[in-house]
């Protein structure tokens, strides 16, 4: 919006604004400024229910040569309204320019909501019913575009959104299948048995095979130390403890990636060996794992941090949305059942 | 108890349709009469328009301009129906309301081109708030009827020293769409989303409160109108086109027989 002139609604042309709203009976308002105030120089009532009908006539005869001026015509209900500002092209600068800047104003002191169409004219064919059909049709017409705008449109059309959906939206980069060595399968088997609690596999870069590094009885306080810090592995455990007067197992899924002292390449395999892995332990050797970890060598797998995972602390309630209370004191009285619900 | 109760009813409002939020609250609370206040505070319905008698303007009306059964107009600050002791903002806040009205006023009229607004502001024990109220429906002429309601709900403290101000930005959109078309039948759409955002900003000549809300309003509301839009409405799209497609299953089925002859003959050749 741009600068206004700060010219406002004088106190009868607000009175009319509140009755074209609320009474509906008024056709067309002609509003000019004069003593720089927005006053209702005409007002015309409705002579017959269709404003197609009326509109040469009531509007043609408000307009005064060389005088802007602004009008505002009811259309189909008292809810919608034409807004016409009318600017000869031969009327006093000065008039113009205030008309020019006053424009929003108006439009804001009788409620923008109302307005369904605007209309400028510099001349009288410009805002008849004629000038305003033509309006109407250039509002209606389809943008300007040019050949290559209406290939793309029409491309978009067709193209690029059909045949997209959930199933077929693939993940880029799946996982690599590297086979597990019979070693690191039986160790699996032992694992699942609970002859051992504890297996480390690491991924044969040469071989491009995942195999067994370890696998024994250990406790949870060993497990830290046979994290290496400078190799990664993916580590299985079984950590069997007391928790809350319960004997409870929880199956954890290490994967230990010390940092950037390892090579891309093996940085990059153990990543995506990992997701296919994850799948063959828990499908083919039916272990389930309860939790799956990552490391670097900063972190330390100590027995507390792996009973925090197992058994997170609860976290607080999830909060609601605060908002401040409303002002109003009382409650509204209830409508007996059935009442309709009032919806406009 | 009612604790509990309060949780379950506000879970029940969040699965069941959004089109009838008015219809399942008034149902719920006929259930709980007890929790009437509560749950009119915290559920969101689709904002209501009102004409002012007065002034002749529309305003919306939602829990933060209500007392008792009466509505307050932003425009002449008069109760509807009307009530002598209705609560009602100090002097002083009810010039910043005019000008958040003018303003927000203008801010509907370029990003919205239609629609109404209204602004509401009440006193707290320490500071203010104020809604900041949207509502834009479809126009009923084209095929696709719909409706974008926006509530912002703000709660303003000002720092001692008055330098700064601790703003509090609840927003919650709703928006529903429905299309009926020969083709693909009756469409439903709808749902809300609410998000708060907290904010510090500094207080003086050029940054009063109506443009820090302001600006707080407007990034919120270009967020969550992209989230809707790319979030809620792709998935959506995904999953009509797993549903339905396009092009008749007969051509799908042909284009892959001979996409798998094709294959069958490169194999064979070599």
């Amino acid at each position: 919006m741009s600068h206004q002139t700060g010219i406002t609604c004088g106190d009868d042309l607000k009175d009319v604004f509140r009755d074209c709203t609320t009474d509906g009976s008024i056709r067309c308002v002609k509003v000019g400024i004069e003593d720089e105030t927005l006053v209702c120089s005409e007002c015309v009532d409705k002579c017959s229910d269709s404003w197609k009908g009326e509109y040469d006539d009531v509007i043609l005869n408000l307009l005064v040569a060389k005088q802007p001026c602004y009008l505002l015509y009811q259309l189909a209900s008292k809810s919608e309204w034409l807004m016409i500002t009318f600017s000869p092209d031969d009327s006093p600068v000065r008039e113009k320019m205030l008309y020019a800047a006053t424009r929003s104003t108006l439009k804001q002191e009788f409620g923008g909501g109302f307005i369904a169409d605007e209309v400028f004219g510099t001349s009288e064919n410009d805002v008849s019913y004629k000038g305003y059909m033509e309006h109407k049709a250039h509002k209606d017409a389809p943008p300007p575009l040019t050949n290559a705008e209406e290939e793309l449109k029409f491309l978009d059309e067709t193209e690029s959104n059909s045949g997209i959906g959930n199933t077929t939206r693939h993940q880029t980069v799946q996982g690599i299948e590297f086979p597990i060595t019979k070693d690191a399968q039986q160790a699996l088997s032992d694992f699942k048995e609970g002859v051992v609690n504890h297996v480390e596999l690491n991924v044969d870069l040469e071989n491009e095979t995942i195999f067994k590094v370890c696998s024994k009885l250990i406790c949870a306080s060993d497990l830290e130390g046979l994290i290496s810090e400078d190799r990664a592995g993916y580590h299985i455990f079984n950590y069997a403890h007391r928790h809350n007067g319960e004997d409870k197992t929880t199956v954890f899924f290490v994967y230990s990636m010390p940092g950037y002292s390892i090579p891309i390449k093996a940085r990059m395999l153990y990543s995506s060996c990992k997701a296919p892995l994850l799948s063959a332990i828990e499908e083919d050797f039916e272990i389930k794992l309860d939790k799956k970890l990552e490391c670097d060598s900063t972190e330390k797998l100590t027995e507390e941090y792996l009973r925090n995972e197992a058994h997170p602390p609860a976290v607080e309630a999830k909060q609601n949305f605060s908002k401040p209370k409303a002002p109003g004191r009382r409650a509204p009285t209830r409508k007996p059942r059935g009442a309709p619900n009032g919806t406009e | 108890m009612t604790e509990k109760q309060l949780d379950c009813a506000l879970d029940l409002m969040r699965r069941l349709p959004p089109q009838q939020v008015e219809k399942n609250l008034s149902d719920l609370i006929d259930l709980v009469p007890d929790l009437c206040e509560e749950l009119l505070a915290s559920v969101d319905q689709p904002l209501r328009v009102l004409r002012d008698k007065q002034t002749g303007k529309d305003y919306l009306l939602c829990d933060y301009n209500r007392d008792g059964d009466s509505y307050r107009s932003p425009w002449s600050n008069t109760y509807d129906p009307a009530i002598a002791d209705g609560a009602k903002p100090s002097d002083k806040l009810r010039d910043l309301e005019v000008t958040a009205n003018s303003a927000f006023d203008s801010y509907r009229e370029m990003y919205y081109e239609g629609g109404i607004s209204s602004v509401y502001m009440w006193d707290l024990d320490h500071g203010f708030a104020g809604a900041i109220l949207i509502k834009k429906a479809g126009d009923a002429s084209t095929k696709i009827k719909g409706c974008w309601d926006s509530i912002h709900v703000i709660e303003v403290q000002e720092k001692t020293g008055g330098r700064n101000a601790h703003y509090k930005l609840t927003s919650t959109v709703m928006l529903w769409l429905q299309t009926n078309k020969a083709a693909s039948g009756t469409m439903n759409l709808g749902g809300s989303l609410t998000r708060q955002l907290e904010k510090d900003c500094p207080l003086n000549e050029g940054n009063s409160h109506i443009s820090n809300i302001g600006r707080m309003v407007e990034e919120m509301e270009n967020k969550m109108r992209h989230t809707l839009n790319e979030i809620y409405f792709g998935k959506t799209r995904d999953i009509v086109n797993d549903l339905r497609s396009i092009v008749p299953l007969s051509e799908v089925n042909k284009q892959r027989n001979v996409a798998n002859e094709l294959k069958a003959k490169l194999e064979s050749k070599n």
